[in-house]
């Protein structure tokens, strides 16, 4: 039996992560748009993982984001200083995610990676998921769930929002 | 459903369909743990009730688009379950909440889906309880609901007030609900001081639950507080960086002292990295969260309650600690002088807003010093009689008798 976990936007990777590990399926998937931007840590040791998207690279504010978590566990290093840094990395990191927001939008208009029917999220079901039953989808981005419908078409795979 | 269903007083089960966005799951397991107490305490009555709960799933800038609705529902028409998980007794309803929309958005998104959601697993008609004026309220107020009573809890409502909007609809929730309910009169005040005052005027105070089940109360004799206790999210925001620097004080004269903080946070790492500077480690005990079953060891094992959190809405913890009959050392926050009452100076010390690790540490010494004058009896007494289960179920079943 296997699980398979889409989150194309990783906001939501924690309860993702949370749902693989509270299942004893055998073979647990992950596919999101940039590996790279996904906290593979958090997730099982056995996951295995994949990436929609013909670029690996996540996007510039990501980049920036990891960049300042390296930071931020730097200056909590006790001191009231540390702590007003802290605070002013977090308040960064929040606007950079809504950079990322708004990049996504802009591409959304120009790529068509971020059409809802999302042919290249379809591409990965298709060849990572195999039809047998008691495959679950796990749909933690409702912006996927148009293309893992098209996808579960026809197949014996459950889909359901978590 | 089985139950006692006299205890209302007429001798009739109350439907109730409860609506929060808190509530424990497996992804948060502390989260709306005091709506689920009220959940119980409610069903313990007699009374039937069902939680709906609206989960925000983030969506990028503008309008969600029509084709994500609509697979939610072409998915829903052959498994409603799929859509709308139930977990832990409550039903999961997905909203799409598309970024930078605010309390407000929040507002529009619980609404559509809630409706969306009824669709396909209806309810039963009865009182609808929502906790949370924005968005909860007045998602439910916008989907026409009747016999609506709200209950305000959040802390961050100067944030909900902040926003362009926010105030005429807040006051469109309190003055359309059957009933308006805040936890303190504190937060009362706070949003009296926002909107009309004469629509302020009708709501009412029930305070949160305290279920003292789990937490012995034990007799402490006088002697140095020399182990502190705090329970609580570790977080710059409640107080925790005062509460290291107060205990580093007063471990300066006395080396035995021993502070044990229950509870996990963003700022754990700050305060492993300040107990490992100042020389605290061996002296400070991080436990990390634990079932609220155990929360009672641990009380039962200190000396005194140490709370600095500059701002609650209710402070269940100091109220639990008053409970076990610990000595409790807390800053004016407001929540803390609404819940606490009458027995203030029979339960420990409250602070001003302002006070620094040496006033803390005075605090502890004065109670130390005048410890006969404390009377943790009393305080178990007050906090059963205001803050009980079935008290508080109580208030809330006259509410709703009134309006059924």
């Amino acid at each position: 039996m296997s699980l398979v976990a889409v989150l194309s936007q990783p906001l939501r990777q924690s309860e993702a992560a949370t749902f693989l590990r509270s299942s004893e399926a055998e073979r647990k998937l992950v596919i999101t748009r940039y590996v790279s931007a996904i906290d593979v840590t958090e997730f099982p040791s056995d996951t295995e993982f994949f990436s929609w998207s013909p670029s690996p690279k996540p996007p510039p504010s990501s980049r920036m984001v990891i960049g300042l978590a390296r930071l931020k566990r730097w200056v909590r290093g006790g001191s009231g200083l540390g702590v007003r840094i802290d605070r002013s990395v977090r308040s960064a990191e929040w606007r950079l995610r809504y950079l990322d927001r708004i990049l996504a939008v802009v591409e959304s208009r120009k790529d068509s990676h971020w059409d809802l029917q999302n042919p290249a999220l379809v591409e990965v079901l298709n060849s990572e998921v195999s039809d047998e039953t008691g495959t679950e989808i796990a749909v933690f981005d409702l912006f996927d769930l148009p293309a893992v419908l098209s996808h579960a078409r026809d197949r014996t795979s459950r889909v359901v929002v978590r | 459903m089985a139950g006692n269903a006299n205890i209302d007083g007429h001798g009739r089960e109350v439907k109730i369909q409860v609506v929060t966005p808190w509530y424990p799951d497996r992804y948060s397991a502390y989260s709306g743990i005091f709506v689920k107490k009220q959940v119980d305490a409610l069903t313990s009555l007699g009374h039937d009730v069902d939680v709906e709960m609206p989960v925000i799933y983030p969506a990028p800038l503008g309008d969600v688009p029509d084709d994500v609705y609509q697979a939610m529902d072409s998915l829903a028409q052959i498994d409603p379950s799929a859509v709308f998980a139930s977990e832990n007794g409550a039903v999961k309803v997905p909203a799409p909440v598309p970024s930078r929309s605010g309390d407000l958005g929040r507002a529009a998104a619980y609404e559509k889906s809630l409706a969306r959601k009824r669709f396909w697993m209806p309810i039963e008609s009865g009182i609808t309880h929502a906790h949370l004026g924005i968005p909860t309220g007045l998602a439910l107020l916008r989907l026409g609901v009747e016999r609506l009573v709200v209950t305000e809890h959040q802390s961050t409502l100067d944030r909900v007030f902040g926003q362009p909007g926010a105030t005429d609809a807040y006051e469109e929730v309190v003055a359309n609900s059957s009933a308006f309910i805040c936890v303190s009169e504190h937060l009362k005040k706070q949003i009296a001081s926002k909107i009309e005052p004469t629509v302020a005027e009708s709501i009412e105070i029930v305070p949160n639950i305290v279920d003292l089940a789990d937490i012995p109360f034990r007799v402490r004799k006088g002697g140095p507080l020399n182990h502190w206790l705090y329970i609580g999210t570790i977080a710059s925001h409640k107080g925790v960086e005062l509460l290291l620097k107060a205990f580093k004080a007063y471990r300066e004269t006395d080396r035995s002292a021993v502070l044990t903080i229950v509870g996990e946070g963003p700022q754990r790492p700050w305060v492993e990295r300040f107990a490992a500077g100042s020389g605290l480690s061996g002296s400070l005990r991080l436990v990390g969260s634990v079932a609220h079953q155990a929360v009672g060891h641990y009380l039962a094992d200190a000396g005194v309650f140490v709370h600095l959190s500059p701002a609650e809405t209710f402070g269940i913890a100091t109220i639990e600690a008053i409970g076990a009959g610990l000595p409790v050392v807390s800053l004016r926050n407001g929540g803390a002088e609404s819940a606490w009452g009458e027995f203030e100076t029979s339960a420990g010390r409250l602070l001003p807003q302002d006070a620094d690790a040496d006033d803390v540490v005075d605090a502890i010494r004065y109670l130390e010093d005048h410890h006969s004058r404390l009377d943790p009896a009393l305080g178990r007494r007050l906090v059963e009689e205001r803050y009980s289960p079935s008290q508080v179920a109580r208030s809330l079943v006259d509410i709703y008798e009134r309006i059924g």
